[in-house]
């Protein structure tokens, strides 16, 4: 019932294209008075694009930096959200462990794409080490935040109609949690993506972050371009066609729909 | 136990103490199978704690508590049970069906979902709230969320209803056509109802008798039965008679 006006709905898509043909435009004055290598037009990364997807390897790369990323995201949700209701349940051991989070939160990325060289090597590890480890502390922290906003009357009427634990863990902790949850995995899937390319550059064979290395060392910037919009389109298409409509199905019992 | 038909609930000598502090101290009264009974008195008199203690979400120091003639400890043996809170608690991810629901959840043997779906539509119905079934509470008025609150604690068909200041937080107007709503649900039903209230208006209008409270520690200052014809207004002349004479005793 909550679906936008029409004429809201035209408007946006409309400033939308008016702002991608401005940003087409722009680049292509400006890269008509830079050298190739330096800022390619728009024409040539779109030929360099249909290149690199006849090249064979194109969706190959593309499977195996997905498989790592969606790799080091599970793992990361799989650890985070219990360790998340753990430390919500519990303000003691909260309290206890909350300087771990500090440390690990403040260490980069690229030092664990590092670290993840000298323990696993060149392998698929080494990105889902380096996704996890992003990944994990802020899922871990959002599902945190969440159980503490669990309504202790709706735990009291779970207990007065004598439900279980594992009945209240399900029924009320759950419900309440999700939210919190789906904005932690958002945000942690946004930068997982991005940090594993920073360690597929250094920690691959394979895969988008290598590619990217590889047509920078040779100087083919359409190539290096041409990946970026690619990678910008895909995560556009996943926010627009995947993240907000589930976001909008399972809180639509949320006031601000 | 005696030989005939035993009380819905049964005080005995009933005492609380939180630490060294005593809220309640030698509480005793009957409430007899299909009877409104109503606590009354200030708050600090103890009489939440109370209920709880008879919902089995606290347990007494001192004293027995009987229900449907069975001595009853612990959280147990409280199936017969409904137990209605001062908010209405209803789980904002939930429609107003899937709410009612949630009281046949934890039911063992489990009920299947049909049958749960089934009973939740009925109870929808007996407290007039057709056709609301599958909106969410954000969606619904104070009384309606009350109502179906009251679906909630039905939908079990419990033989006793506790309620602890369950229309407190609704608007005068509102709060007289759930009592409406309340007396007829009863007059289908017949269940035992124990309620907490500091309304003397609202203890006259509903209950058969009313166990006033006396604070500090809380004990039982005196039992009025009220004797006057349903349904009953309180600006009917003897309802509010019933309601000054209550008043002077608190």
């Amino acid at each position: 019932m909550s679906t936008v006006p029409r004429s809201s709905f035209v408007s946006t898509v409309a400033q939308r294209v008016v702002l991608v043909v401005l940003l087409l435009a722009a680049w292509w004055l400006v890269s008509l008075r830079m050298p190739q290598f330096v800022l390619p037009g728009p024409l040539r990364v779109a030929h360099a694009f249909v290149g690199l997807v006849q090249s064979g390897t194109f969706f190959d790369d593309l499977g195996i930096t997905l498989y790592r990323v969606v790799a080091g995201f599970l793992l990361a949700a799989a650890v985070g959200a219990p360790l998340g209701i753990a430390l919500g349940s519990s303000p003691r051991v909260a309290n206890f462990f909350e300087p771990l989070l500090s440390i690990v939160n403040t260490v980069s990325s690229a030092i664990w794409a590092v670290f993840a060289i000298i323990w696993f090597g060149i392998s698929n590890a080494t990105t889902i080490f380096v996704v996890f480890m992003t990944a994990m502390p802020l899922i871990l922290t959002n599902v945190w935040q969440g159980a503490l906003t669990v309504d202790r009357n709706h735990v009291e009427l779970a207990r007065s109609f004598r439900m279980s634990r594992t009945q209240i863990m399900r029924k009320i902790f759950m419900p309440t949690i999700l939210p919190h949850f789906f904005a932690g995995a958002r945000l942690a899937f946004g930068f997982g993506w991005r940090v594993s390319l920073v360690a597929e550059t250094i920690g691959s064979s394979n895969g988008i972050g290598y590619r990217l290395r590889q047509a920078a060392d040779l100087v083919q910037t359409d190539q290096v371009f041409a990946w970026t919009v690619t990678l910008v389109v895909l995560m556009l298409l996943l926010e627009a066609g995947v993240l907000k409509p589930l976001e909008r199905r399972l809180f639509r019992w949320k006031k601000t729909d | 136990m005696s030989a005939t038909t035993s009380a819905a609930i049964s005080l005995r000598c009933v005492g609380k103490n939180f630490g060294t502090l005593k809220v309640i101290e030698h509480v005793s009264f009957d409430v007899e199978q299909g009877e409104i009974v109503a606590l009354l008195g200030t708050s600090g008199c103890g009489k939440s704690t109370l209920l709880n203690m008879v919902a089995g979400l606290l347990e007494a120091s001192e004293g027995e508590l009987w229900i449907d003639g069975n001595r009853s400890e612990g959280t147990k043996d409280r199936n017969a049970l409904s137990y209605m809170f001062q908010e209405d608690r209803l789980l904002p991810w939930r429609t107003a069906r899937a709410n009612a629901e949630f009281g046949l959840e934890a039911a063992r043997p489990a009920i299947p979902a049909r049958e749960r779906h089934t009973r939740a539509n009925a109870v929808l119905d007996l407290v007039g709230l057709q056709g609301f079934a599958d909106s969410h509470p954000h969606r619904l008025s104070g009384g309606m969320r009350s109502r179906v609150a009251l679906a909630r604690s039905l939908v079990t068909g419990p033989r006793i209803l506790l309620m602890d200041e369950p229309f407190s937080k609704l608007d005068p107007q509102m709060r007289s056509q759930m009592h409406d709503e309340l007396l007829r649900i009863h007059a289908t039903q017949r269940m035992t109802v124990l309620f907490v209230t500091h309304d003397v208006e609202e203890a006259i209008v509903l209950a058969d008798r009313v166990v006033v409270l006396a604070p500090r520690p809380g004990r039982v200052r005196e039992i009025v039965d009220v004797n006057l014809p349903r349904p009953r207004t309180a600006t009917d002349p003897t309802v509010a008679e019933a309601i000054r004479q209550l008043r002077l005793l608190i």
